[in-house]
């Protein structure tokens, strides 16, 4: 099976990166038990996977789109659109439920197939793209809310966020679902074989008769839905409807994917890498908050140590 | 005749540069149509003020420019700016002419630094210039609230009053700007160091493989970009006469913006800088325009998105019916 060969090899590359952020994180919770004695429980490390849930959900949907050569830097917007049209439509009731969700969902498509057309048919680039939706959304949501948001999440979406199955809380499991549907697509179906090769190279998958437009179309709507299950889901962690929620999710999702082994020409890269980089970025932010460490010392240890691993990523690759 | 051919060759030797023409032309006309409308805005004292506003964004996009037509993307300028305006607020304060001229050599000397980082893990950690840049801009997001934990400080006031000269409708900004491309420009067209930019941006392995010392001149691109960053900082600090450790955080974005809308391709190997010099005026004029205008604050967000992307679309446009003449 020659294509099957060739797969392979685009999977390779990236196939041993996920294996060293895989020792560099349990090295991490061996240090982490270290420093901070006591905190290392079951417990604390499904908090983390639950606070992981929302950006490993949201980079799910930026390793699809960077893997179709693309880059959506609107996600943050998205999550942030969700959050206040979530919280206005559904006015704290179950029975608004199925209208806030039909809202949101029509968010999720409505942003993703903006940049789509942007990106596909006025032939802007991506990165300024979805800079612009970003911008737009963030004006939109500033006027609708008169810039001070109010009112707290339907009970049924405070469950989504907080609730637990077995003691695993629902977003981790959400997380994972999704994560292993993506897998599964990108190992089995010709739709994964597609992404692969329109990444790779757009100009040989379309001479082999790939629909290109339908393909990176699809990454990019992806994309926006993986976001809005994520606003959802920080929506009923966090309880309120709020203008700085979405935070960094643009930054810190393209961080997570590119950690995880994801090329940003496109072409390369696989899930459980981008599952373990979004874990990891929450799991430094999480340690360095409980060794009391001030918001200074944060920031520039979180980037050094994000600059360090990467580099030490790079290092294996080449041998 | 003669003078016809070698515009015409002109043209032909850079594609973008008829977007660049439709760059200006859309500025001209944004430009006519407010003068048209209002009083106030045709005055010397605005327009004046509108061609200042808009050079801290023109000069930190030069040095992005440099960087992404090197293949590359820079996004610390904006933490490097705020460090910056940090470091100037904190040294130059005094009345000491000496200590105010120090103030800028350290604010500079600590652009370069940024510039040899960023550099240095592109080049020798080979960590992707996005990875790269993310995490310097985090670190630096860091030390600039270590430097100046909120915004405060002192800009010796005579510095900052030489650095907004005016002359009626020149100012010093706008001199420091034209200094500040032309420099640039000699560097990228005239020199070695700037074929080598192209070359690099084009195909890495191409160029090293013709004896071009890569490494070289992509640090050198970055460092160039983190002096730029420095200048936007110093004219920052100079505007607002105190330091502010967030006031750049915007400027990563609107810089790379700028580049692209002037023509410049984030793929690298091609791009100019006079169109991202007007790519950075759309930018600072639309918002200008808006102000002068009475719109809403927060309408302005949409408003400056959806402007972003019509000019983006008049640009593609003008692409493809470049394309077309050049196919017939």
């Amino acid at each position: 099976m020659s294509h099957n060969s060739l797969l392979n090899r685009s999977r390779g590359a990236a196939s041993l990166q996920p294996l060293v952020l895989l020792a560099i994180i349990v090295v991490m919770i061996a240090a982490q038990a270290i420093l901070v004695p006591g905190s290392l429980t079951v417990e604390q490390l499904l908090i983390i996977s639950r606070q992981a849930s929302a950006l490993g959900i949201i980079t799910l949907g930026q390793a699809a789109v960077i893997l179709v050569g693309g880059i959506d830097l609107s996600v943050g917007a998205t999550v942030m659109m969700v959050n206040i049209f979530c919280i206005s439509a559904m006015q704290g009731s179950d029975a608004n439920g199925p209208v806030g969700l039909l809202v949101c969902l029509l968010i999720g498509l409505g942003i993703g197939a903006v940049n789509a057309f942007g990106v596909l048919f006025l032939k802007i680039a991506p990165f300024v793209m979805t800079l612009c939706t970003t911008t737009i959304c963030e004006g939109i949501c500033y006027v609708y809310t008169q810039g001070s948001p109010t009112g707290s999440a339907a009970p049924f979406i405070r469950a989504l966020g907080t609730g637990r199955l077995f003691g695993i809380p629902y977003s981790t499991l959400i997380w994972l679902a999704l994560a292993a549907a993506m897998w599964a697509v990108l190992r089995f179906t010709a739709l994964g074989r597609r992404l692969y090769a329109v990444g790779g190279s757009p100009r040989a998958a379309r001479l082999s008769g790939i629909a290109n437009v339908r393909v990176v179309a699809g990454a990019y709507i992806f994309c926006a839905l993986m976001s809005t299950v994520a606003g959802l889901i920080l929506t009923g962690y966090h309880n309120i409807a709020s203008l700085t929620l979405a935070g960094d999710y643009s930054m810190n999702s393209l961080a997570a994917a590119l950690i995880g082994g994801n090329a940003i020409e496109g072409g390369r890269g696989g899930v459980w890498g981008v599952v373990l980089g979004s874990f990891f970025m929450m799991l430094l932010m999480a340690i360095l908050t409980m060794m009391g460490i001030s918001q200074v010392g944060k920031l520039i240890i979180q980037g050094c140590i994000i600059l360090a691993v990467v580099a030490a990523q790079q290092l294996w690759k080449k041998d | 005749m003669k003078q016809l051919e070698r515009i015409r060759r002109k043209f032909a030797a850079t594609p973008q540069l008829s977007s660049v023409l439709t760059i200006c032309g859309l500025l001209l006309m944004v430009f006519a149509a407010m003068c048209v409308y209002s009083e106030s805005y045709r005055s010397t004292y605005n327009i004046t003020n509108v061609l200042v506003q808009c050079v801290p964004l023109a000069c930190v996009s030069l040095g992005q420019t440099l960087v992404i037509i090197s293949g590359g993307i820079d996004l610390s300028v904006g933490s490097t700016i705020s460090v910056c305006t940090a470091i100037a607020a904190r040294l130059m304060g005094s009345d000491n002419p000496v200590q105010v001229f120090l103030g800028v050599v350290v604010v500079f000397a600590f652009a370069a630094v940024v510039g040899l980082v960023n550099g240095a893990g592109v080049n020798y950690l080979k960590v992707p210039p996005m990875i790269t840049t993310l995490c310097t801009s985090t670190i630096l997001e860091g030390v600039a609230l270590w430097i100046l934990p909120v915004a405060g400080g002192r800009i010796n006031a005579d510095f900052a009053r030489v650095v907004y000269k005016k002359w009626d409708i020149i100012s010093m900004p706008l001199i420091i700007l034209i200094v500040l491309f032309l420099a640039m420009r000699y560097l990228l067209y005239r020199t070695r160091t700037g074929t080598s930019l192209y070359a690099i941006g084009r195909s890495r392995p191409i160029a090293a493989s013709m004896g071009v010392k890569t490494t070289q001149a992509s640090m050198k691109a970055y460092v160039l970009a983190g002096l730029c960053a420095a200048v936007t900082g110093l004219l920052l600090a100079c505007r607002m006469r105190v330091g502010d450790p967030t006031c750049g955080a915007n400027y990563g974005m609107d810089s790379i913006a700028a580049t692209v809308i002037g023509g410049t391709s984030l793929a690298g190997g091609t791009g100019l800088l006079s169109g991202t010099v007007a790519g950075a005026f759309l930018i600072g004029m639309l918002s200008n325009v808006m102000n002068n205008l009475n719109v809403n604050q927060f309408y302005q967000y949409v408003m400056k998105g959806a402007l972003l992307i019509a000019a983006m679309v008049v640009y593609s446009i003008s692409d493809r019916l470049e394309v077309r003449r050049r196919e017939s």
